[in-house]
């Protein structure tokens, strides 16, 4: 015959057990509400057979703990790390652009590249007036420095933010190395523990947690094996984490498939950094680019790079990247180029001798001197700059070593009196005749404002005149900044949106924590009271004797 | 059912709490400043129409500043041209005088003394200094105009002032002028080579003054040229008179030609740069216009934007204060 009582005493016991492993289990929740990664876990009962008796009755033996289940949706995950991808690329690309905006200031109160030229320009028109006026060659040789200033600082400010992504590029890298090596360090915890039968909830978590913060440097893919071990690959397949083991990335300015020749050039002088995976040593490295396809993702590293700009190693000019800061650069090197070369050469006025060889300049300062080669506008370097001795300033792009001219260039004389304004009077070859208040070069020059030429810059090519080369970058900055704001806003609502999703199926609600919490409670004092009344019907028995 | 958990209200307040904010960042900048696209990514598809715009109205103030130098240049050429008619008027009025054979040669060479004054107020005025620059000398502008030519001066004369020749500077660049722009796509000329204005009259002053003083003036190709002997009197009186009158027939010819016809070059130039000034003025209004359109922002629109954000802001905090502070905690 079966003891009842005994059985009502076991039962009760089994639900205080079970009850109080539900409970810890709320609180392990509750306590992890807050924790980035953590997906909620329900621990779930199951009826406890007994089996035995003689009547036949099954009342069954109470209640068990039968498994711990994480409220996990795979494709979920995968949107939302898709979504942090996004916007981290979006975002990262937005806050780089907004530093280069402001380069391009439209309020009216600061000095910008558009501003300085019509001042320029202006200041040599008035020049006209009286060119013999040290007065008014005073003003064109101040609006020329403020011009040189702005376009260097201009120029300056768009390479600082190359050079500070090129810095960020290495430390994503390391926090990206240090990602893959926690990922493959937690795929040997996970399959080692549910090789043992239990589930490994924490390492879980803690692993989708980190793939969260790696989707939002870098693009990649993710498949789970069956051992429970998650590989994660690049687009092009190759492996960061497979199993137990990472591929650690590296960032170089000597990357071995240079073979040794010459690196392209940044815009701020240095060698552009490149993303590799060394299939060598460290004592002898092999290197492979993955430059261009992290660039084409998305991620942190991708908004990096896209506004970086993308080098082959073969690149010889620091404007043939591809991407949004060598596209600005190009513009402002047009400008540039455009009164080292386009301004000197007027400036020099009409070859004089056409006896002797070479370009003679026909035109002259107040002293009677002709102007040198590079003649209003120059650019520092030690070497020839009259690399093919033709005597005219035609010689951008072959000087070696100067990869842009923007950070070099300067005033060739500060001094008024040296401004070449005069042309030459006398028609005769060799010989020359100046008047102090001619002006006549002046007027040429001034000319070169409204004149349209074709403006390239290696991959860059604008025809127009010099203000509308400024007035392409504005544009080309503002599209650039309003599409990175917008993507931004869109990536931020996406994010926000998968956010939610993941949150409604892994999130901790609280209400619902504490809702279970009662009820469970209630169980468990149920139980308790189940073996006060267990004792009290003993007692009534004993009793009886 | 959508599970609504905690972290997501959490998460949703913060984003519309954080919004409101950039709202009120950005309303409140517009509102203090009165600009709406302050940089290019504010207004991508008008971003170079503003920086176009400012560069424009830019030059337009440039050319109005100018303007003022060129046409304070113009008023004293026409000060100049001015004075210089009246002196050849009253030159006229003198070879009248000298011209009635009433006076003996003692009296005409009397006046010749005022003429030569005459001549060289005129040089004087020729070899007028603007900002430290000779006005008509060309663009040769260091040098004056007109300078005595030293070898050969007026042969024959025993005068000091009668024996002094001037001639127009001979220097590179003495006949070119320059040009300045007064617009984007129009320039003027503010100076003109002073031969073609003062020559005439120099030279009708110079013929005057030896013929009362009693010389006669050879040319060459009709310009003086230093040469001349002197009139024997009686016999040559009637000589002398005929010469005084073909003078003023020169006098004439300076004062109504030259002069005159400067006189109008400049006024029309005067005349076109105030056009200019007006095209410019009222361009420059447009374009103001355009850009006040373009980039300006409509305060009453930024002011109520801005209360709107605010208003929205107060209720965001309102709303997610409310919500974050309700728990089944707090009835358990």
């Amino acid at each position: 015959m079966t003891n009842f009582g005994t059985k009502i005493f076991n039962t009760a016991v089994s639900s205080i057990n079970a009850q109080q492993g539900v409970l810890a289990g709320i609180s392990n929740n509750i306590a992890n509400a807050n924790t980035p990664g953590y997906s909620r876990r329900a621990v779930l009962l199951t009826n406890q057979t007994s089996g035995e008796g003689t009547t036949g009755l099954n009342i069954g033996s109470g209640v068990k703990i039968s498994d711990l289940i994480r409220f996990v949706d795979e494709f979920t995950n995968k949107t939302f790390r898709e979504a942090e991808q996004t916007r981290s690329f979006a975002s990262s690309k937005d806050d780089l652009l907004a530093r280069v905006e402001d380069v391009f200031n439209l309020t009216g109160t600061s000095q910008t590249i558009g501003s300085t030229l019509t001042d320029f320009f202006a200041s040599l028109n008035d020049l006209s007036i009286n060119p013999s006026s040290i007065e008014l060659r005073s003003n064109m040789i101040e609006r020329g420095k403020d011009l040189v200033n702005a376009i260097q600082s201009s120029y300056g400010a768009v390479a600082n933010v190359q050079r500070d992504i090129d810095a960020r590029i290495v430390s994503d890298v390391d926090a990206i190395n240090n990602l893959t090596s926690q990922i493959a360090e937690l795929n040997l915890k996970v399959v080692q523990r549910e090789n043992s039968g239990s589930l490994a909830a924490d390492e879980r978590d803690r692993r989708d947690n980190l793939l969260g913060e790696l989707s939002k440097k870098i693009s990649f893919t993710t498949l789970e094996l069956a051992d429970g071990s998650v590989k994660v690959s690049l687009p092009s397949g190759l492996d960061l984490v497979f199993g137990s083991n990472s591929r650690n990335l590296e960032v170089t300015t000597s990357p071995t498939f240079a073979g040794g020749g010459s690196l392209p050039p940044a815009l701020w002088g240095g060698v552009p950094a490149f993303i590799v995976y060394n299939y060598g040593s460290a004592a002898s490295p092999a290197h492979v680019d993955l430059t261009s396809e992290i660039g084409a993702g998305e991620g942190s590293l991708g908004g990096y790079l896209q506004v970086r700009g993308i080098y082959d190693v073969t690149d010889t000019s620091p404007f043939q990247g591809d991407g949004i800061l060598p596209q600005i650069g190009a513009r402002i090197e047009a400008i540039t180029r455009f009164l080292l070369s386009d301004f000197n050469t007027t400036y020099l006025g009409a070859d004089e001798d056409s006896i002797t060889g070479g370009h003679q300049a026909s035109s002259a300062d107040l002293n009677g001197l002709a102007p040198s080669i590079y003649g209003f506008f120059d650019f520092n370097f030690a070497g020839v700059k009259d690399t093919d001795g033709d005597g005219l300033p035609d010689d951008i792009g072959t000087h070696a070593g100067v990869t842009n001219y923007s950070s070099l260039l300067r005033l060739t004389s500060t001094d008024p009196r040296s401004i070449a304004a005069s042309l030459d009077l006398d028609p005769a070859d060799g010989v020359t005749s100046f008047a102090q208040g001619d002006g006549s070069n002046l007027a040429q020059l001034s000319d070169l404002q409204r004149s349209v030429k074709t403006f390239t810059v290696d991959n860059y090519s604008f025809n127009g005149t010099v203000d509308q080369v400024y007035v392409d970058a504005v544009g080309y900055v503002g599209n650039e900044k309003s599409k990175s704001a917008t993507n931004r806003i869109v990536a931020d609502s996406n994010y926000k949106l998968t956010a939610d999703r993941r949150d409604s199926i892994s999130g901790v609600s609280l209400d619902e924590e504490f809702a279970q919490l009662v009820r469970f409670q209630k169980a468990f004092e149920a139980s308790a009271r189940l073996i006060r009344m267990g004792n009290e019907l003993l007692d009534q028995i004993v009793n009886l004797l | 059912m959508t599970r609504i958990t905690e972290t997501q209200i959490v998460r949703n307040s913060l984003a519309l709490i954080q919004k409101s904010r950039s709202d009120i960042a950005k309303f409140s900048q517009e509102t203090s400043s009165g600009i709406k696209i302050a940089r290019p990514g504010d207004d991508a598809a008008n971003a170079p129409t503003v920086a176009s715009l400012r560069e424009t109205i830019n030059r337009f103030d440039k050319h109005k500043l100018r303007i003022q130098s060129a046409s304070s240049t113009l008023s004293l050429q026409t000060d100049v041209l001015a004075q210089a008619s009246d002196l050849l008027v009253r030159a006229k009025e003198l070879a009248s005088q000298g011209a009635n054979e009433v006076l003996g040669a003692a009296l005409r060479e009397s006046l010749s003394h005022e003429v030569f004054q005459l001549r060289d107020a005129m040089v004087d005025l020729a070899n007028t200094k603007f900002q430290g620059r000779y006005l008509y000398s060309g663009v040769a502008d260091d040098q004056p105009a007109y300078s005595p030519t030293g070898t050969p001066g007026y042969t024959n004369s025993t005068s000091q002032p009668g024996s002094i020749r001037y001639t127009y500077n001979t220097n590179a660049g003495s006949d070119l002028s320059n040009s300045v722009y007064i617009s984007d796509d129009t320039s003027i000329t503010t100076n003109t080579p002073g031969n073609g204005v003062f020559d005439g009259a120099i030279q009708a002053l110079e013929i005057l003054g030896r013929s009362l003083e009693g010389y006669r003036s050879t040319t060459t190709a009709g310009v003086p040229d230093g040469g001349g002997t002197a009139y024997t009197f009686p016999t040559d009186f009637s000589e002398q008179t005929q010469d005084i009158l073909n003078a003023m027939t020169r006098l004439d010819t300076a004062r109504t030609s030259d002069i005159a016809i400067e006189r109008v070059s400049v006024a029309g130039k005067e005349s076109r740069i105030l056009n200019s000034t007006s095209i410019l003025e009222s361009l420059k209004s447009n374009l103001i216009e355009v850009l006040s359109k373009t980039q300006g922002a409509d305060i009453f629109e930024s002011a109520t934007n801005l209360t709107q954000a605010q208003t929205a802001l107060q209720t965001s905090l309102s709303v997610s204060g409310s919500i974050l502070k309700i728990s089944l905690l707090d009835y358990l």
